[in-house]
Formats: structure tokens, sequence, C-alpha cells
């Protein structure tokens, strides 16, 4: 193996593409001269979108002078990871939908009256009617909320 | 690690400054919220008049922080170990101050939120309350803004 490709090996196991894809593009132009052939170069790319394919590395997009970007979907996790880490709840939150605009209502928080206190016994259920209990002897009617 | 009461979400929602001062520093994963908060802001918008635009913003609002915290995976549930703490707090006489400074009893879905933050030993973000020092003792540590 030359050593322009074994830089390059070094290079796309570090994903260094900021090393890698100037070194690739010399050698494309240079050709045979800076040791590596383009069917070489070639082939390496192959098993870099190979490895992509695999999920090893992805491609995340391209510029309209051809370059394509490929990144190890590892590093891009963690990447992710990271900022997700470090950003602040308010920042987050405040960079979402809604927060551009400003509402003209205010919403204001009540406290929700104590459901319990109409179940207490003795005392918060309303006092049944004769006609609801029902006489002395026979059976109550069934209490119903007025 | 802090929960937002019922009433903090709102005041994120309508953008409180002092609340927003006061949560800068903490990033997402320390800043949990209850569903049953989320439950409660949501009653107040779908009260808000169906024509008011500001219905749609607070909508847009919610839905953002709620997404926040799904990511960030601290939307609390209400189960039942929290139940079983919510159970200890609703005979106790707690008040709390209404928008025009007078004392209600704080209501059974606010000790919902109050019983989450107990269960899971969080710090309880709510503006100064007379209840508060009556929990203390009990382990509950609040965080006033």
């Amino acid at each position: 193996m030359s050593d322009v490709m074994k830089a390059l090996n070094q290079d796309l196991i570090r994903h260094d593409l900021d090393a890698a894809l100037p070194r690739v593009v010399d050698v494309l132009a240079g050709g045979s001269a800076a040791g590596l052939g383009v069917r070489e170069a070639r082939d390496r790319f192959t098993q870099l979108l190979r490895d992509a394919r695999a999920g090893q590395a992805q491609v995340v997009g391209s510029e309209e002078d051809g370059q394509v970007f490929i990144v190890s979907a590892r590093e891009v996790t963690g990447l992710l990871a990271e900022v997700i880490e470090t950003r602040s709840f308010v920042e987050a939150v405040c960079s979402g939908p809604g927060f551009d605009q400003q509402p003209d209502t205010l919403l204001q928080f009540e406290e929700r009256p104590r459901s319990s206190e109409a179940f207490l016994p003795g005392g918060a259920l309303p006092a049944m009617s004769r006609a609801e209990r029902g006489t002395d002897g026979e059976a109550a009617a069934p209490y119903r909320r007025r | 690690m802090i929960v937002l009461s019922a009433r903090a979400l709102l005041d994120l929602l309508i953008q409180d400054e002092q609340l927003l001062r006061m949560l800068r520093p903490y990033p997402i994963q320390q800043v949990h919220i209850s569903v049953v908060s989320i439950g409660r802001a949501e009653q107040h918008i779908q009260a808000l008049p169906p024509g008011d635009p500001s219905r749609s913003i607070y909508d847009s609002r919610l839905r953002s922080i709620v997404g926040t915290a799904r990511s960030a995976n601290t939307l609390l549930p209400f189960d039942w170990q929290t139940a079983m703490k919510w159970a200890l707090l609703l005979p106790m006489q707690l008040d709390v101050l209404d928008a025009n400074g007078n004392l209600v009893p704080l209501g059974d879905d606010s000790r919902q939120v109050v019983a989450t933050a107990w269960q899971r030993a969080l710090q309880l973000v709510e503006r100064p309350q007379p209840y508060h020092p009556q929990l203390a003792p009990h382990g509950l540590s609040f965080l006033s803004y």
C-alpha cells in the first residue's frame, strides 16, 4: 500500500474528513504521480459508500459543485447527545414553535375547587329529603344529586 | 433536579420573566414536568374562546414543551407510588394564594404534582406559597421564583 493510501486510510479511520478530502482531490488531480491510481481511489470510495450503506458511515449531503459529505453516524449521534446534554431547558423550549409570537391573552392559573369535599362523609353531602330517604319500613330511594 | 408545578408550567407558557431567569441555568435533563400539569395547562388553553388567536400560540408552545420533555425523557407519569404520597397529602390543610391574594385550598390535582415531586425527591418549582413550610419537614423542598 502506498504512503498516500496509508495516510488516507488513517484519515478515514479518524473520520478526519478535512484532511482526507483534499488528499483524495490531490490524488485524483495528480494521478499516479502521487502514488495512488484513480482505480484505487475509486475502490476506496466504493468501500466508504459500502460502509455508509451498512450504517457505519452516513452521507449527509452534497453541494452543487459535486462535493459529497460523508460522516460517521456514530459521531453524529455523539455530537447530538453532547448538544442535548449541554443545551439549557429554557433555550430548547423557547426556540420551539409558538414562542416567536406574542399572545394577546394572558393565561392565569386558578386552583380547582377540591373535589373531595363533595364526598366527605357527614356534612359535605346535601341532606336528603324524607321522600328521598323513603318512609319507615320501606327501602330507601336511590340517592339523586340535586 | 426540579419539577415544574402546574402553576409554573402556565408561567412558562406566558414566558414569565422571573421564572425564565430562574430556569435558565438548568440543562434539559434536569427539568421535569408532570403529566398532570400538562393536563391542567391544556384545560386552561381549551378554556380560551375558539376564535382567540392566542389559543393556537399557547397550543404550539405547550406542544413544544411536551416535545422537549419527551425527547429528554423528563415527562413524569402519575404512578401508584406517587398515588400513595398523594393519599397522604389529600387530608392535609394546605393553602395557596390565588390571583387576588386570597387563601384557597391547594387543589387535588396540584397535590398530585406535589406528590410527584415528593415521591421522586425533586425540588418543586413554584411561587412562594403558605403551605411550603408545612411540607418542608416531610422532606419536600421548593424552588421559588
